[in-house]
């Protein structure tokens, strides 16, 4: 296996809402070309992991790094133009905006300027460029927050639970999608619930329970280690 | 495909404009008008308040049609334009002109003092700038300043009156408001502050730096107002520190721009023109009948016309070329 | 001395404050409303005190009583009427505050051509006159007898609020409207009366700020307004012990004002409220919430 770069660094990373620890000391690593899903049950911390991480919390301890450039609790348009993005689970387009200039508000900011109609191509809505967002469905809206975060050349793309509510050929469509970006060099960290969707897409995949890590690894071994199983599965618990 | 810098970002119809003759035309109407009018109706003071309030509505627009926050402490730049370039005249005989400009300095820099407001949300950003304003204003009209400022007795200007140069100078400053709407309007820069005023965490994602964006078309706003105040207080001659910080005004300023329609470049002008002259022909001599008015014209805006008379001339022309659409 | 008389003052003059901005508070509470014209409902309450009195002798202590049914009416009908076309906008929030100062304006305009633009006042003969004395000093009798008769009030209204089964269903819709409603509780309605119980508030400050601010006149609401805003921001929006609390201290920080920098005293409020946004925007009592 070729050494791979590490891309981007995860260190005790603790964020607290009025005490309640949402996310507790996690730490991962995220490495060029992989794909890696994050797991866990409801509530787990794996949207805010994505919110500290794209600057929309601060975190209380802990450190991030992108390529060596330290990120934490930097503001979110430097995290954006840094080269992290990501999709929301309930997607946000800009209601007052057509899916070009969607687009074109981060393309604004992007130093390769690939061109508009290139990245709506990549996610299949070249044919929609004029379209106002009410026109969209749901998948294309899911696929408009995709390229505005392709349109930042992004190193890492954070694709938050992108499956829901999609149908058997658009998930298809979707996981070749993601597979196109990781051929051009950008990773992606993939929080899911949807385990079939999960295999056809991630390498590897990092778990968590209640804020912290409970494992990382490949997802059958995941799938048949005793502590994952019981946090997804119930199992004993406490009252 | 189009290429983004031809893009005319029109918001209601998506059609595509000529970026530069459309914003010329919207500047050299009303200046045309204004030119002719005076000849027309003689009183020259009315037409100079109506250039004036074009450009409070246009920089009203600007701060709240394009980044949705919107402050009702808006008078305070005016009150501090007026301030500014009288002391500048009375204290250091500058010249008007330069004086006005200097007024919009001082008033993009009570901008920028005033720009921790802008961590709050809607309406607490707009009592915040309401309270802000009518601080200044106490300030400056304290007694215990009087040396300074003159306190509560006001400034008079009137060595410095000079009446066609102040109403060319205010139909200068309306027809520059217009085209500073324009410029935000069919701009990345607009672009960039739709998208904040959507939803700003995304904005920030897409790369837009959002405070830095708030607080170009906050100082732009504050700007014009600052300049607005300082022709108000040039040809008025002599004016006492309540009628420069005069909440009516950003009332009035925000009546016409949201009667107009704000986010557009002529609703705030013909918002503007249509109600001032309401105004004059009934509210001057029944100011109480005026302000029964245009506090039902709000109310009824908001239950009923959130777009203004821009929403309503958008609903008209859809509905024309669809009509059209379907018989051809 | 003049602290003691300051703080003591500022204490009896509090509890007229509080009652001030606790009506503000209610407004906003159930439908995140910020009614702009609170200071205009206060003032019609004051012309109805001097009406009362003027016209049928009645005092104002009675009057306080009698606005409120009134008023509860008149903000119910007017919650019913506005609030489902606010729900349905694209930014309620901007759009209830644009309407409020609407209404403001109309009700400006109305008293203005109603009642004329003269500034009436009540004489203090109208209620119990005789001075209080406490450690020493004398306080005028408008101030300790408005404080009797509010504090029952406010204590009724915090009784209602938190030992009533109709208080418990208001306390459900504030904290969350659609979730009350799936409880079986009819929100728009209560948020209506609650509404009118804001407004009814309003209306009995507005007795008393006859007397406090030395008279009623048809332009008075919009400095009130801001004064209630400044109270109920720093004593934690939506928290009602906590306007009450922050009501006191505003009138202990508005009396020292007064006594040791009275040309700046007017800053006061605006001082306040600026600061309390800026410094801890959460307030006193609330808890700070995390956007970036």
């Amino acid at each position: 296996m070729t050494e791979s770069k590490s891309l981007l660094k995860i260190e005790n990373l603790t964020t607290i809402f009025s005490g309640f620890k949402a996310l507790n000391d996690v730490s991962l690593e995220l490495f060029q070309g992989q794909a890696l899903g994050l797991v866990g049950p409801n509530g787990s911390g794996k949207t805010t992991l994505v919110n500290t991480v794209c600057g929309l919390y601060k975190p209380a301890h802990g450190h991030i790094t992108l390529e060596g450039l330290n990120i934490t609790g930097k503001r979110p348009h430097d995290i954006a133009r840094a080269g992290i993005n990501r999709t929301f689970q309930i997607p946000k387009p800009f209601r007052d905006l057509s899916v070009y200039e969607n687009v074109a508000v981060s393309s604004i900011h992007s130093k390769n300027r690939t061109s508009i109609p290139e990245i709506l191509r990549k996610v299949n809505l070249a044919d929609c460029a004029n379209y106002p967002i009410e026109k969209l469905t749901a998948s294309q809206q899911k696929r408009l927050d995709l390229a505005r975060a392709l349109a930042l050349d992004p190193k890492v793309i954070f694709v938050d639970e992108l499956a829901a509510g999609l149908t058997p050929t658009e998930l298809t469509e979707v996981a070749e999608m993601l597979a196109n970006f990781r051929q051009n060099g950008i990773a992606l960290i993939v929080v899911e619930h949807l385990m079939g969707f999960l295999e056809q897409v991630v390498d590897s995949v990092f778990v968590l329970s209640a804020g912290k890590g409970i494992f990382s690894g490949s997802l059958r071994d995941a799938l048949s280690d005793e502590e994952v199983k019981r946090v997804f599965l119930g199992g004993a618990h406490d009252a | 495909m189009p290429k983004l810098d031809d893009l005319d970002l029109t918001l209601e119809t998506g059609s595509k404009g000529k970026k530069l003759i459309s914003p010329a035309i919207a500047a050299l109407v009303p200046i045309v008008a204004f030119a002719v009018g005076v000849h027309l109706y003689s009183n020259e003071l009315l037409l100079t308040y109506m250039a004036i309030y074009i450009a409070l509505a246009q920089g009203i627009n600007i701060i709240y049609g394009f980044t949705g926050y919107l402050p009702f402490g808006y008078f305070g730049f005016f009150g501090v334009g007026a301030y500014a370039s009288g002391l500048v005249m009375l204290d250091y005989n500058v010249p008007p002109v330069l004086a006005v400009i200097i007024g919009g300095v001082a008033g993009a820099l009570v901008g920028a003092i005033l720009l921790p407001l802008f961590r709050l949300r809607g309406a607490y950003f707009a009592i915040g700038t309401l309270a802000a304003s009518e601080a200044i204003y106490t300030i400056i009209s304290n007694p215990s300043l009087q040396s300074i400022t003159n306190g509560p007795y006001g400034l008079n200007l009137a060595g410095f009156y000079s009446s066609g140069t102040a109403y060319g100078t205010a139909i200068a400053l309306a027809a520059l408001s217009i085209l500073a709407t324009s410029f935000v309007r069919s701009s990345k820069f607009g672009l960039t502050l739709k998208a904040i005023r959507d939803d700003s965490y995304s904005a920030s994602m897409a790369g837009v730096n959002v405070p830095r964006q708030r607080f170009y078309a906050w100082l732009i706003a504050a700007a014009i107002a600052g300049m607005a105040g300082s022709v108000f207080g040039w040809s008025t001659s002599v004016f006492y520190p309540q009628a420069v910080f005069d909440p009516a005004l950003s009332v009035l300023a925000i009546v016409f721009a949201l009667f107009g329609g704000v986010g557009t470049i002529w609703g705030p002008t013909i918002g503007t023109v249509v109600l001032y002259a309401i105004y004059n022909a009934i509210g001057v001599s029944n100011p109480q009948y005026f302000q029964l008015i245009y506090g039902m014209v709000i109310v009824l805006l908001v239950l009923f016309a959130p777009r203004g008379l821009a929403g309503f001339w958008n609903y008209i022309t859809t509905k024309i070329t669809t009509v059209r659409a379907k018989n051809d | 001395m003049l602290f003691e008389y300051a703080v003591i003052g500022g204490i009896l003059l509090g509890i007229f404050y509080a009652l001030l901005a606790v009506g503000l508070n209610v407004v906003y509470g159930a439908q995140k409303i910020i009614n702009l014209a609170h200071g205009d409902i206060i003032m019609l309450g004051g012309y109805g005190a001097w009406e009362l009195y003027n016209t049928y002798h009645i005092s104002p202590i009675l009057s306080t009583i009698i606005v409120i049914p009134i008023t509860v009416l008149f903000g119910y009908l007017l919650n019913r009427l506005i609030a489902p076309r606010l729900v349905k906008a694209s930014d309620p929030e901007m759009l209830s505050l644009i309407l409020f100062f609407g209404l403001s304006e109309v009700i400006q305009a109305l008293a203005s051509l109603v009642f004329g633009s003269a500034e009436r006042s009540l004489p203090v003969s109208s209620i119990p006159t005789s001075r209080l004395v406490l450690f020493g000093q004398g306080y005028p009798a408008t101030w300790w007898v408005s404080a009797l008769v509010i504090i029952p009030l406010l204590a009724i209204f915090v009784i209602f609020l938190y030992r009533t089964s109709i208080g418990l269903q208001v306390r459900a819709v504030i904290s969350d409207s659609v979730e009350a409603a799936v409880a079986g509780i009819n929100s728009k309605r209560v948020s209506g009366i609650y509404f009118g119980i804001g407004f009814a508030l309003a209306a009995c400050a507005g007795v008393w700020g006859v007397f406090i601010f030395g008279g009623v006149s048809p332009t008075e609401g919009a400095a009130i307004t801001i004064t209630a805003f400044a109270i109920i921001v720093f004593g934690s929006l939506g928290n009602t012990l906590g306007t009450i609390a922050a009501g006191i201290i505003f009138g202990i920080f508005y009396q020292l004002a007064q006594v040791y920098i009275p040309s700046w005293s007017n800053l006061v409020p605006y001082a306040l409220v600026i600061a309390t946004m800026l410094i801890r925007p959460q307030g006193l009592f609330g808890r700070r919430q995390r956007i970036a």
